[in-house]
């Protein structure tokens, strides 16, 4: 297979331009005809997926129809810039919160920077899959499809066939449950740009300058706060991160408690604060990729299958070899006339014709002499034809048989031979009749043509030509 | 891989026995060449190339002109052709001849073909007899050197008389026969065509195996594609849903209603024939028998529940678990009163949700007119029936596509999962012309389940299909 150009590599962009050409496509119900892409396409080499992306580079409006793309995933990323920025500010801003106090209260503290980040991420997990997600979605398709978000993102007006809109590059990148995945992205990203927000600001803020902690509240009792501070630090301490056998809600005062409790502080941020977010960031971008990969893969979809034989032909059409110089060798036939045989008549069957002697005919008299199908049996009727007297001689053919010029050759010989008008007679005429009316009226202008060909007398049939409906003849 | 060079293959044979109607259907392509009962149609040497499923060429096949006078061109050589070595120096003499004046051109180009080629196919209209011309044409091409094997063409014909050809060509040698029909297209015939020639070409097995192979995986593929369109069809009429006033008569509805689907079924009939390379013009639909049912929000009709019941248990499992979130961080203080609390919101969430939509449609006056089952059952079986007949279609027939009527459902999955889209509105694309793609969850299992129906029939009719030479 001829593989395709470095430069013509199938990234996501290009398979997006494919889809979205599909998609318009499909509605208009018909592929775009344009013989340039397609030949383009097919140049480019590769597989199917290569050739319908490199069709849809090639359209006229793929310039114009990539702007659209690169527009909407630049300020995709524009965005995400956007809200990391402001969940790094925001984190530092609630970390620097907290850090405010004097002393530190630890289970505040912990509250603050990772307990609404947790309860965030819970609802986030039960939503995604409850009817609150799909109203989220809902409000997610209201806000692209809304004809103000439309002539506010760009000047392009959009067509059925035309360029499409940003609502189309939309609709196709949150398709097939893909919206939540997007959705969900942003969202991780954002507590993510929060925790590392924090967790930077603790970890600087305690770097630099000293912080008094507590673990007293005015309800718990310190038993509580103990279990509570034991429960959290299970996972840090599984991880070898913290050693709990050093702390105590009680000893915060110490050089040593000071210090492990900062850490204590800090690896929670990150383990319950950035971790999950994390986590559930590459779970999300992770889904989201595996249902984009199918974008202008999905070949069964109708829209690529119709390009599957213009872009992979099965085939192709070479030029013709041995042109026919002389043309169409139809000489102009002199319309011959369909006739009744009566009388004597000398018969002959040709190439298998009435094999059983004579076909049964009203009012004809019969002199059969043989069948002719070789030159033997040629030479040898003949030398008949050449010893008798002939007044008519009939050659009885099969009707279904290819009137053709060797026929034709061996009809004029024998007519020769006989030095007596010609009538070619149509046998088996109920057998050409089954193959259908149409086919039936040419074999039998065929058969007028050779007749005219050889200057007959005309042709007849053995049977009545107008109960086997025949039809149309002259 | 090697680039291979293609094999050459000549196609030859008595005027009129469906050489070129052999390479349109091998080629699928209707347009190739020339066909008319007319003897001689053919004049020029044309060739296709048939390409593996990377698009590379593997087998050129070249349609000849018909032999039309092999007994006279046999004389005429016996005659002025004297002195060579052996047949192939006869052959190649005459074909460097004027050919009698022009008399024996067009079989001047079908043995300068065959001397040029691999190999040839000699295609015999089993319908005519075997005839002492048919073996002086057996004679001049043995005379060629190539080999050659015989292609028994309208073997599904009633006129048929396979079997005395296959005598007649075993008394000359020849035994490596196929049988092909070009009308009643069968892929695996088409295999074995393949699958002989690589016999008779050992050293070019490999490409034929490529083309076999190639032809099979198209061929799933296109199945698939048709399969797939079908489905969209089925989601979309499944779904459709047109609404009137409730103190208007139904009429107008229902004639909306059965313009749009009428639409999609023929865009639907136009996208099967692109995908086969078929001519759009090659078939039409009947009419639609279209049947229509109005929606009505009663709780004790069966469709009305069937609308409901689905979403409504989601609806209460998510709210369970919603609740069941609420326990966990109450430390299950809650003893599972938030799980329970949940489902029971979740389900009359879904209710009221669709309850209140259901009664202000009513309160405005509207109703909802929607394809009935018996509808929706005709439109699956006539797709199927269709892919059906352009699956067996060869390119070479030049009638349009007959199809026959068929009661029921093609299976009891699509009736199953295509009755699943009556209750999703939002899928149809017929209801919206900005709706979304429709999703895979709704097109897939249906193609599925007609990809299904299709497998089951092969099995069935392999028994059925032509039998091996």
């Amino acid at each position: 297979m001829k593989e395709p150009a470095d430069g013509d590599a199938l990234t996501f962009r290009r398979r997006l331009l494919a889809d979205l050409v599909r998609a318009r496509e499909e509605s208009a119900g018909h592929p775009e005809e344009s013989p340039t892409a397609d030949a383009a396409a097919i140049a480019s080499g590769g597989d199917f997926t290569h050739r319908v992306a490199a069709r849809a580079r090639a359209l006229p409006d793929a310039p114009a129809m990539q702007a659209v793309i690169n527009c909407v995933i630049g300020t995709g990323w524009l965005f995400l810039t956007g809200i990391v920025v402001l969940g790094c500010l925001l984190g530092c801003a609630a970390a620097g919160s907290i850090l405010s106090m004097r002393p530190v209260n630890l289970p505040l503290a912990l509250g603050g920077l990772v307990g609404l980040n947790l309860v965030f991420l819970s609802l986030w997990i039960v939503f995604s899959i409850s009817p609150l997600g799909t109203l989220l979605y809902g409000a997610f398709r209201w806000l692209v499809e809304h004809p103000s978000s439309q002539r506010v993102a760009l000047a392009i007006p959009s067509r059925k066939m035309g360029t499409p809109a940003t609502a189309d590059v939309l609709r196709t990148l949150a398709a097939d449950g893909r919206a939540r995945w997007l959705i969900g992205s942003a969202m991780h990203t954002t507590w993510l740009s929060f925790a590392i927000g924090c967790v930077l600001t603790l970890w600087i803020a305690l770097l630099f300058r000293r912080y008094p902690f507590s673990w007293e509240t005015t309800l718990l009792n310190n038993d509580g706060l103990a279990h509570f501070a034991q429960v959290v630090s299970w996972l840090p301490e599984k991880l070898g991160l913290l050693d709990m056998r050093s702390l105590s809600v009680t000893d915060t005062a110490s050089e040593a408690a000071r210090q492990a409790w900062g850490w204590w502080l800090v690896w929670t941020a990150i383990i319950y604060g950035a971790l999950p977010r994390a986590l559930a960031l590459c779970t999300c971008v992770a889904l989201f990729w595996r249902s984009a990969r199918n974008i202008g893969r999905d070949l069964d979809r109708p829209g690529y299958a119709r390009l599957r034989t213009r872009l992979m032909p099965e085939s192709a059409v070479l030029m013709a070899s041995d042109a026919d110089t002389a043309g169409v060798r139809q000489s102009a036939a002199t319309p011959v006339a369909t006739i009744k045989l009566h009388g004597s008549v000398h018969g002959i069957g040709l190439d298998g014709a009435a094999i059983n002697g004579a076909p049964s005919m009203d009012g004809v008299d019969w002199i059969w002499l043989g069948q002719v199908d070789d030159a033997t049996s040629q030479r040898a009727v003949e030398q008949k034809l050449t010893n008798k007297k002939v007044s008519m001689l009939a050659i009885v053919v099969r009707a279904t048989m290819s009137p053709d010029r060797g026929t034709q050759r061996i009809v004029g010989e024998l007519k020769h031979a006989a030095s007596a008008p010609v009538t070619i007679v149509l046998d088996e005429m109920d057998v050409l009749n089954a193959r259908g009316a149409e086919h039936s009226r040419a074999y039998i202008a065929h058969w007028q043509a050779l007749a005219s060909g050889v200057q007959a007398s005309g042709i007849a049939f053995c049977s009545d030509p107008h109960t086997i409906g025949t039809g149309g003849l002259a | 891989m090697s680039r291979e060079t293609p094999v050459n293959i000549a196609v030859v044979g008595h005027t009129n026995t469906g050489k070129t109607s052999l390479l349109r259907t091998l080629s699928r392509d209707s347009s190739f060449g020339e066909v008319s009962d007319r003897p001689g149609t053919t004049r020029d040497v044309r060739g296709a190339v048939l390409n593996d499923a990377d698009g590379e060429p593997v087998v050129a096949l070249y349609d000849t002109p018909g032999l039309e006078d092999a007994a006279g061109l046999s004389a005429f050589m016996k005659r002025t052709i004297v002195g060579q070595i052996d047949p192939v120096a006869e052959i190649d003499a005459f074909v460097n001849t004027d050919h009698d004046g022009g008399r024996y051109e067009q079989e001047a180009k079908v043995l300068r073909q065959m001397r040029r080629s691999d190999a040839g196919i000699y295609v015999i209209d089993v319908r005519e007899p075997m005839l002492p011309k048919h073996r002086d044409e057996l004679r001049l091409l043995t005379a060629c050197g190539r080999p050659f094997m015989p292609l028994l063409n309208f073997v599904a014909s009633p006129e048929a008389r396979t079997q005395e050809w296959k005598e007649q060509l075993a008394r000359v040698a020849l035994h490596i026969v196929v049988e092909f029909d070009t009308v009643v297209f069968d892929t695996r015939s088409e295999r074995i065509v393949f699958e002989k020639l690589g016999a008779l070409l050992e050293a070019k097995r490999g490409n034929f195996r490529r083309l076999a192979a190639a032809r099979e995986k198209q061929r799933g593929e296109l199945i698939d594609a048709g399969c797939r369109t079908i489905a969209e069809l089925l989601v979309d009429c499944a779904a459709a849903r047109v609404d009137y006033p409730a103190d208007a008569p139904v009429d107008s509805a229902a004639k909306r209603l059965r313009e749009t689907v009428v639409l999609a079924e023929q865009r639907c009939v136009d996208s099967l024939l692109d995908i086969y390379r078929f001519d759009l013009s090659s078939y039409d639909p009947p009419q639609l028998p279209l049947q229509h049912q109005r929606w009505q929000f009663d709780p004790f009709d069966a469709q009305t529940l069937r609308r409901f019941a689905i979403p409504m248990a989601s609806s209460a499992a998510k709210g369970a678990a919603v609740g069941a979130a609420f326990d966990a961080l109450t430390g299950l203080a809650s003893l599972g009163a938030g799980a329970a609390v949940g489902a029971a919101a979740g389900a009359s969430w879904d209710i009221v949700r669709k309850g209140i939509r259901a009664w202000g449609d009513q309160r405005r006056g509207r109703h909802e007119l929607a394809i009935d089952e018996t509808t929706l059952a005709v439109l699956a079986t006539r797709q199927v029936i269709l892919l059906k007949a352009l699956l067996r279609r060869g390119h070479a027939t030049q009638d349009p596509v007959q199809t026959q009527s068929m009661r029921g459902w093609p299976s009891a999955q699509v009736r199953k999962m295509t009755l699943r889209a009556r209750t999703h509105t939002q899928w149809s694309r017929l209801n919206n012309s900005a709706s979304d793609p429709l999703p895979d969850t709704a097109v897939k299992p249906i193609a599925s389940a007609l990809r299904q129906v299709l497998s089951v029939e092969a099995d069935q009719n392999a028994s059925t299909t032509l039998p091996l030479a």
